[in-house]
């Protein structure tokens, strides 16, 4: 065993004496063979005094003995020394010591932090697919998003309806097959049955239509559906015969599709 | 299962290292669930606010020029100076200064004319709209009847265009247009 320091006037350990006394029975260096106290060396007496008064840590000279423990004061050597021992204990020692502190109130507050956390969870959940839960539009509250998202809806319409109104006889199938990109395919079956129908006269007469937007605004928006209010323009030349014009107002339905805008509708007046 | 020393005063539980981690992972995971859809709960919110505020705003903008329209589109002159009275209610700013300086002409002609009109907003929709501004455009449909059409009522659909700006918490017409 190696020695500890001791009170000279008692004889008694003087040694830290707090909660750490297992890590200080453990942090001892150990006693090496040939390192014990040499005859007639007082065991109780590891240094020598300073005739001052200072302490002096004797030295053996013998590379196979390790130094004296340190004394109560030597607070940097104590440190040094435990944080080398820490640093060499094995790895499940220390997972050891990490939850062995955590004891049944611990592993109680544990788990009432993961319910309060799943708690949470679940609310924010509700909150969110609340909020998914968008009222739809009435007669009263018929824009129900805000402009950044109709406003695209609303030229995609404009632009739209150009497209879809106007027509030449020189380009009437290229014209069909451009009209087809802006719309859905239910609209498209009702336009090309339309388109079909009039091809002929059309052609034979050779009619061209030109649609300009006056002016465009939204009249019914959700986040899927939007209804542009179209002010048109219609311009309609004949063979043999003048420009003639027409003013009408368009109620256009887009729904956005992953396609983009697309025309689903057109009403007019 | 590994039994471990509580605290002071406290009895043994039993719980194993593995346990301890693996609350310990669950806890650190539900931790950063709630940070994540506490953002995405935030940031809806904003724009649910966001939302609520532009539709009630294009509503009040709509039903406030739906009514300035029709009021409009239903002048009678049988009832001229009330006709005259529920377009200037809903006026402001220039429209009203000029629909008041020509109300005299008006009543005048509508007498000559027996001139009765009568419509209904089709469709209504905004262009543009602020906190304090709106632009809106209505279609209308209905009929006129006077002299020239010796009382009898002819289809007559209008495009207008209307300018509102919020005043002491009203949306009124600062400008109407039509559309041609």
């Amino acid at each position: 065993m190696a020695q500890r320091p001791t009170d000279r006037s008692t004889g008694r350990s003087t040694g830290r004496s707090t909660g750490r006394s297992s890590r200080a029975s453990t942090s001892r260096p150990r006693r090496l063979a040939g390192s014990g106290p040499r005859p007639g060396q007082d065991v109780h007496r590891p240094e020598t005094e300073a005739t001052d008064g200072s302490r002096e840590v004797e030295q053996s000279g013998d590379p196979l003995v390790p130094p004296p423990p340190p004394m109560p004061g030597d607070r940097e050597v104590h440190d040094q020394h435990e944080l080398r021992e820490e640093q060499a204990a094995p790895a499940d020692e220390q997972t050891t010591v990490a939850w062995r502190g955590l004891g049944r109130r611990g592993l109680l507050a544990l788990v009432a932090v993961i319910v309060l956390l799943t708690a949470a969870v679940v609310v924010e959940a509700v909150v969110l697919w609340r909020d998914d839960d968008r009222a739809g539009v009435t007669a009263e509250r018929p824009v129900v998003v805000p402009e950044r998202t109709w406003r695209p809806a609303v030229e995609a319409a404009a632009q739209g309806a150009q497209i879809v109104l106007g027509a030449s006889w020189e380009t009437y199938d290229e014209g069909i097959e451009r009209a087809r990109g802006v719309m859905t395919d239910e609209f498209a079956e009702t336009y090309l049955a339309t388109k079909e129908d009039v091809r002929e006269d059309f052609v034979d007469q050779r009619t061209e239509v030109e649609v300009r937007v006056l002016g465009q605004a939204v009249t019914r928006a959700t986040g899927s559906t939007v209804q542009a209010l179209l002010f048109l323009n219609q311009y309609v030349t004949k063979k043999g015969a003048q420009t003639s014009f027409s003013e009408y107002r368009a109620l256009v339905t887009v729904v956005d599709t992953p396609d983009g805008w697309l025309i689903d509708q057109i009403d007019t007046q | 299962m590994d039994v471990v020393a509580g605290g002071a005063g406290e009895e043994p539980v039993s719980a194993g290292p593995r346990l301890v981690a693996a609350l310990g992972a669950l806890a650190l995971v539900l931790a950063a669930v709630v940070v994540v859809l506490g953002v995405a709960a935030w940031q809806a919110r904003g724009d649910r606010a966001e939302e609520t505020a532009t539709s009630d705003r294009y509503a009040d903008v709509l039903a406030a020029a739906t009514a300035q329209t029709e009021a409009f589109v239903n002048i009678r002159y049988d009832r001229a100076e009330e006709s005259i009275e529920a377009v200037a209610e809903g006026a402001t700013g220039d429209f009203a200064e000029q629909y008041d300086a020509s109300t005299e002409g008006v009543l005048t002609l509508l007498e000559e004319n027996r001139s009765v009109m009568e419509g209904e907003v089709v469709w209504i929709g905004v262009v543009d709209a602020d906190a304090d501004s709106a632009t809106v455009l209505a279609a209308t449909t209905g009929t006129v009847a006077n002299v020239t059409t010796d009382d009898e009522p002819v289809a007559r659909a209008f495009r207008l265009r209307l300018e509102m700006v919020l005043v002491d918490g009203r949306w009124l017409t600062s400008d109407l247009q039509f559309v041609a």
